[in-house]
């Protein structure tokens, strides 16, 4: 048995037999790890509040050969969303990021650059700024950190620089350049390609208390959302919940 | 009939007549259920719980005579659970020809029951009804020593004068 110490953050909790958790928490060195919490359920658990979703924790772990998942040992709060997450918009939102990195983020293997999203977005929540600013961070950033948003500067079938405006081909699902164009590519403005750009290049903290027009982020989102999904085949569980409460 | 046959008959029975409270979506076999139809309970404060079986767990306590609303469930994403999802409608329709002047929200305390609260809370508000929440206060038996941040200012935030 292999003890482990590290810095993460819940991902995601569901309740298991009488009074234990099974958490999936994310790490910067070994990625995703999925783990029992022995009488978390109860009201007075040792636990407290550090196994709740999105906090940021110091947790004590043991592998255990052969087994899928380890045992969590000690969990230590350093941050808790919780203010945050008693605002409705900001809570879904969490859950959605959390759902985002809990897809494309892998087991094993170090996660740094993702652990370094999934920590400064939710503390951003924190603060006061536009949630769907942060979401949309998250949205184009993963993409970006799991190697599948296309180039925005090269064109996908030639290769040679590309010029705005941007025309992004949907049957392909990249972007290329107006002599490669065909009927399946579609312009896009230039304020999307502004923030395409300031997200490549601004901490989340400070893209997310800019103001934006909610009709440039939506489009930001929605391409995000396109390549996401043609990759993944399928759209988010939380997707959905959390466009009904941005709406209201 | 033999012994495992009557008692497959008997719980079959029992599950045919457990209904769902038309007022306040309780498990009951009468409609509307034993509480919503005492006559002795007062139903100007409407305490908000998840599920049906979070009733038995505050009426234990005999300290509240009011009435119930269940949600059946709570916002959950993953889950696909949006507030359509939940009767919070059905709330809002008790609550619609006035009379009612609390409701108390006893979701649980935990991220989906905060969502949730706080949903209730900005269906409610304009209705100019009190809405309370449950404390979410230390536990009985515990060390201060061991609460941990969140809830130590949730307990500091329901503080009571003694
Ligand atoms: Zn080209
Ligand atoms: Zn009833």
């Amino acid at each position: 048995m292999k003890l482990e110490r590290t810095e993460a953050i819940v991902l995601h909790t569901w309740p298991s037999r009488e009074r234990d958790k099974m958490v999936v928490f994310l790490t910067p060195d070994h990625g995703k790890v999925k783990g029992w919490a022995y009488g978390a359920r109860g009201i007075r658990s040792r636990f407290g509040a550090a196994l709740e979703p999105l906090a940021k924790i110091r947790v004590g772990y043991a592998e255990r050969e052969s087994e899928e998942a380890v045992r969590i040992e000690s969990a230590e709060l350093i941050r808790s969303l919780f203010p945050a997450q008693q605002n409705l918009v900001s809570s879904i939102a969490a859950t959605y990021i959390a759902e985002t990195v809990d897809t494309f983020a892998s087991s094993g293997d170090p996660a740094e650059l993702i652990y370094r999203l999934l920590d400064r977005s939710t503390e951003a929540l924190l603060g006061d700024v536009a949630v769907q600013s942060v979401v949309a961070y998250v949205e184009v950033w993963m993409l970006r950190l799991a190697g599948i948003f296309p180039s925005t500067k090269n064109c996908m079938q030639c290769g040679e620089p590309m010029g705005r405006p941007l025309r992004f081909d949907v049957k392909q699902e990249g972007f290329i350049c107006e002599s490669c164009a065909t009927r399946d590519a579609f312009v896009i403005s230039n304020d999307v390609a502004d923030e395409l750009v300031a997200i490549g290049s601004t901490p989340v903290a400070e893209y997310a208390s800019r103001a934006i027009s909610p009709a440039t982020i939506f489009e930001v989102r929605s391409l995000a959302g396109s390549i996401r999904r043609s990759f993944l085949g399928h759209e988010l569980k939380s997707f959905e919940v959390l466009a009904s409460v941005i709406a209201r | 009939m033999g012994e495992a046959e009557a008692l497959a008959h008997a719980i079959l029975e029992v599950k045919e007549r457990i209904i769902r409270c038309t007022t306040c979506n309780n498990m009951t076999d009468v409609d509307p259920c034993a509480i919503c139809s005492d006559p002795r309970r007062d139903p100007s404060v409407i305490c908000v719980v998840e599920e049906a079986f979070n009733i038995p767990t505050i009426e234990q306590t005999r300290d509240f005579k009011g009435m119930y609303h269940v949600l059946l469930g709570a916002l959950s994403p993953l889950k696909g659970i949006g507030p359509q999802d939940i009767d919070v409608a059905g709330l809002v329709k008790r609550l619609s020809p006035g009379g009612v002047h609390e409701v108390i929200v006893a979701t649980n305390p935990n991220v989906e029951g905060e969502a949730t609260a706080s949903y209730i809370a900005q269906q409610i508000h304009p209705l100019g009804i009190r809405i309370t929440r449950l404390a979410f206060g230390l536990p009985v038996g515990g060390d201060l020593e061991y609460a941990d941040q969140v809830t130590m200012s949730k307990a500091l935030e329901g503080r009571r004068e003694i």
